[in-house]
């Protein structure tokens, strides 16, 4: 009866290509219709795969010639991009260095080398060999490039990332990546993003990070320090690199310690969930065990947010006064027993305090410097 | 909603920031699991079906905006309101950063992740997409060429979207698994009076 969503997702896909490629008949209508009215999910998933599908011409155009006529399928002009056998005419289209850093694809080609591109791929086949071949790659740039000075729009939903953020003393700055995952940069701290198709890259040139890693098996994720570097696919963990010491704090997932100037990736040793490591500057390393909820804590403060989970709310008054220079008082002993459930800004009191008072209705009140909650009078 | 320009106003202001809204939803309200996120996503484009978007100047803060709303809705809704979920909503951190700054880079990522997604479709369900995408065939013609029936056409490309549906899902909900909320079970009714 009830789809779960990659159902409805399979459905809307179907109906999305049915809307776009023809007129639906009275029947499909009717469906249709029955579908989109049963759940308003089902409208809102069939509008996202429309809006994507319709976004991929936009892609599509990039890649070649937007729309040949029937005749030329089997003629002259059709690109194969995705198509993995590459006809040796397309390297000597490419820029002219034989093995150019990603970066420099980015230089404006012009626009006749498409066409290169094109004539030269006319015989290609559509054989069935779908890896990723090396000799592919440097294909795939060379018309990569060619979009890209061709692209300005900003609809891009898979973005690359090349920007450095720093963060000031006292400041704690949230940055989302392209792929979803989330970079906290504690204070006075300064990281560079570099994301490209092999691999995602953050390097820490000083101070420390939080880094929370969406799962991306291809592009692994790598935090660089000086001495060493980090490495994981999808996990959660904190490097800091301050005074040519670095710690490792690791919440979820494994990681691999990489070691910067040995040969190239060389892993130290893994660093396992619940464990903290610690490079001296003489690259000795020291792994020591953490209990998870200690590993999480550790965690939670450099991510803005305290955890409590069922802490009386004396103590998490305690901690949050302990980061905030305007102050919550209990004004009635009998509230500091009581159990506070929840993840909060450390930086916020008085949206802490605002909280508590709905949820154990009592009253926040402000009175100077401080927030006091109390005990609501009798009714 | 038969409307190409929605769908392109769509494509180019709300699809780029799902990613990070999912990212979002993930970090900041723990309570929700996979197909809660999913629900959230689909009923916020559903808004977007009427929605008058030629006056919506920012798309990301509508769909931020879109998404507190729900969140709101479905905690008065709850017959209990997790204090968590109150405390998060109520602290709303909507990043006010924007991710991605060098946009005009990202075409040639797009284009590579397209391709590898592409590239793993089953042979003739890639090859009636290339044939559509890439060369701007027609289903009909697709067909003719394939030598396959319209229907069986419409079935590839499906399929096709269908990945590229479930990729943008997905990718960025791996990570979920992994974390499940710790706190998860408390809920306020100890709490409360």
């Amino acid at each position: 009866m009830t789809q779960s969503n990659p159902e409805i997702d399979i459905t809307a896909a179907e109906w999305a290509v049915r809307l776009h490629g023809r007129a639906l008949s009275a029947q499909e209508q009717i469906e249709l219709d029955h579908w989109l009215g049963a759940d308003t999910r089902h409208r809102g998933a069939l509008l996202r795969a429309r809006a994507v599908w319709s976004d991929l011409d936009r892609l599509a155009a990039l890649v070649g010639r937007p729309k040949a006529p029937s005749s030329d399928v089997n003629g002259q002009g059709i690109t194969s991009v995705p198509s993995s056998s590459a006809p040796p005419a397309v390297e000597a289209t490419g820029p002219q260095a034989p093995n150019p850093p990603v970066r420099s694809q980015l230089h404006p080609v012009p626009f006749q080398t498409s066409h290169g591109v094109e004539a030269s791929a006319t015989n290609t086949k559509h054989d069935a060999e779908v890896s990723f071949r090396p000799l592919n790659n440097r294909r795939r740039l060379v018309l990569a490039g060619v979009a890209a000075t061709l692209f300005t729009s900003a609809g891009a939903w898979w973005l690359e990332q090349r920007a450095t953020y720093v963060s000031k003393v006292g400041e704690i700055r949230r940055v989302t990546l392209s792929d979803g995952s989330r970079m906290i940069l504690n204070t006075a701290t300064e990281a560079t993003v570099r994301y490209d198709k092999k691999r995602r890259e953050i390097e820490l040139a000083t101070g420390e990070g939080l880094f929370e890693v969406t799962k991306d098996p291809l592009r692994p994720f790598i935090v660089r320090t000086g001495s060493v570097s980090v490495r994981a696919i999808g996990t959660v963990f904190a490097v800091r690199s301050v005074d040519q010491r670095v710690d490792v704090t690791v919440t979820e997932g494994i990681v691999e310690l990489l070691d910067n100037s040995a040969a190239r990736n060389a892993v130290i040793r893994r660093i396992a969930a619940n464990e903290q490591a610690t490079v001296m500057e003489t690259r000795e390393v020291q792994v020591q065990s953490i209990p998870h909820a200690e590993a999480e804590r550790r965690l939670a403060w450099r991510d803005g947010m305290v955890d409590f989970a069922g802490e009386s709310l004396g103590a998490a008054v305690r901690e949050i006064n302990r980061h905030n220079r305007r102050q919550i008082v209990i004004d009635d002993a009998a509230l500091d027993a009581r159990p506070v459930v929840g993840i909060f800004r450390v930086d916020d009191p008085d949206g802490f305090a605002a909280t508590v008072a709905t949820a154990l209705r009592v009253h926040s009140v402000i009175l100077g410097d401080a927030v006091h909650l109390r005990l609501r009078s009798a009714p | 909603m038969d409307d190409p320009a929605r769908l392109h106003w769509i494509a180019s202001h709300i699809l780029p920031h799902e990613p990070e809204v999912r990212g979002w939803l993930r970090r900041y309200v723990r309570t929700l699991g996979s197909h809660d996120i999913d629900d959230l996503v689909q009923e916020a484009y559903a808004r977007l079906w009427t929605a008058d978007y030629g006056h919506i100047a920012n798309g990301r803060s509508y769909l931020f905006a879109v998404i507190r709303n729900l969140l709101l809705e479905q905690a008065r809704h709850a017959r209990v309101v997790p204090m968590e979920r109150l405390g998060e909503i109520d602290s709303l951190l909507i990043p006010s950063e924007e991710p991605g700054p060098d946009r005009r880079a990202s075409a040639r990522q797009e284009l590579e992740r397209l391709e590898s997604i592409v590239a793993d479709l089953p042979e003739r369900c890639r090859r009636a997409f290339e044939l559509q995408k890439f060369h701007g065939l027609s289903q009909r013609e697709v067909a003719l060429e394939m030598n396959i029936t319209e229907k069986t056409v419409e079935k590839h490309l499906a399929f096709a979207l269908a990945r590229v549906l479930e990729i943008l899902r997905e990718d960025k909900e791996q990570v979920l698994e992994q974390r499940q909320p710790s706190t998860k079970s408390h809920d306020t009714e100890q709490s409360r009076d």
